[in-house]
């Protein structure tokens, strides 16, 4: 299991990284921005994304239309990981194709739970 | 309003109509842009003392003592100060990090070693009995250890979470430093694009806005010194 960690703040990637390691995913790696995370993702054979919206480059919402609309991306699993709590936002993301949305800040559990529901899912179809 | 006031603009009125009935339609302009000018006038001044204000709020924050030193040497305006609470915050996460990074696997492993010892401690009563000490001394620590470690193990994992804090704070921070230093810039700009200061020269605003076909006014120079806001704060009577 290869995950993409990308946030523009370095601590946050960390914590992310960490409590993945916590739950058992070692093979993780990082990008502090949509441009830089998006050709790391073509042909670097990851399973998930995990990506925050609020980005200078490429914002999270505008990388998940890019994976989305991306022939060997399109099927990504992607997870955010915000500080944009706003309704219409969440909105947004559902209808761009997000799996999952966590808001924060977040405990391990609310992270732990929405990933291993992201992959029921992703299991079960 | 004042009766110099009101009589001003009933003086100006009168001329209006008397332009407009005697078909000048220059002059009734004239007249017209006096009239408003007035209104234009007192929000200038409202803006400008508005300007005067937040950029000596700003400069107030160097003559502060305690933070005078750090000022002068390290932090020359407000949103330099911003920007290095987002690195102190950084940094100090980055530190604390670390230091659960480093300890957690310590905990860990003492768990699974307190773990190991008391399942094969408790497989082999017999040889074990003599080893758990008197009254089952040491298979109560190494149950202790489990629990306790376990808990602390937790606690860190709550620390390295809490580590957050510097992610919001930080979008937070720079979304202010983006609202001053916007503030700041379009203030200015606004009292140099009214072109004139409030005991008018007619002369100066001409000036200024010589020239109708040239679109480079409304951007303009951008004033990003201090001195320079100072300046030209001043020169315009605030």
């Amino acid at each position: 299991m290869k995950i993409l960690i990308v946030d523009d703040f370095s601590t946050m990637r960390r914590i992310i990284k960490n409590l993945l390691q916590d739950l058992g995913f070692t093979n993780t790696q990082e990008a502090d921005d949509g441009n830089t995370a998006l050709p790391m993702l073509k042909g670097g054979n990851f399973d998930f994304l995990i990506s925050d919206w609020n980005m200078p480059g490429m914002t999270g919402i505008d990388l998940l239309r890019a994976v989305r609309a991306d022939s060997e991306l399109a099927s990504l699993p992607v997870l955010m990981v915000t500080a944009e709590s706003k309704r219409e936002q969440i909105i947004e993301a559902a209808q761009a194709g997000v799996n999952g949305y966590v808001v924060k800040p977040f405990t391990a559990q609310t992270l732990k739970e929405k990933i291993e529901k992201i992959f029921e899912r992703v299991n079960a179809a | 309003m004042t009766i110099e006031n009101r009589d001003e603009r009933l003086h100006l009125a009168r001329a209006l109509v008397r332009h407009l009935e005697a078909g000048d339609d220059q002059q009734a302009e004239q007249v017209i842009r006096k009239l408003a000018g007035e209104q234009a006038e007192r929000l200038y001044t409202e803006v400008g003392h508005l300007t005067r204000e937040l950029h000596d709020t700003m400069n107030s924050f160097l003559e502060d003592a305690q933070l005078a030193e750090i000022a002068h040497v390290d932090i020359p305006d407000a949103s330099e100060r911003l920007r290095y609470v987002i690195t102190t915050t950084e940094q100090a996460a980055h530190a604390t990090l670390s230091a659960v990074e480093a300890g957690l696997p310590l905990v860990d492993d003492l768990k699974e070693q307190a773990v190991t010892l008391l399942e094969r401690w408790r497989q082999t009563p017999e040889d074990g009995a003599p080893l758990s000490g008197r009254d089952g001394e040491l298979e109560a620590f190494l149950e202790q250890v489990r629990t306790n470690t376990t808990t602390l193990h937790a606690r860190m994992s709550e620390v390295l979470i809490a580590q957050g804090f510097q992610d919001i704070t930080g979008q937070i921070i720079r979304k202010v430093i983006d609202l001053v230093q916007n503030l700041e810039v379009k203030l200015v700009e606004l009292i140099r694009l009214s072109g004139h200061a409030p005991s008018a020269g007619n002369s100066r605003s001409v000036e200024e806005l010589a020239g109708p076909a040239v679109p480079g006014v409304a951007q303009g120079e951008m004033i990003t010194d201090q001195d320079d806001v100072d300046d030209l704060l001043s020169s315009l009577g605030f």
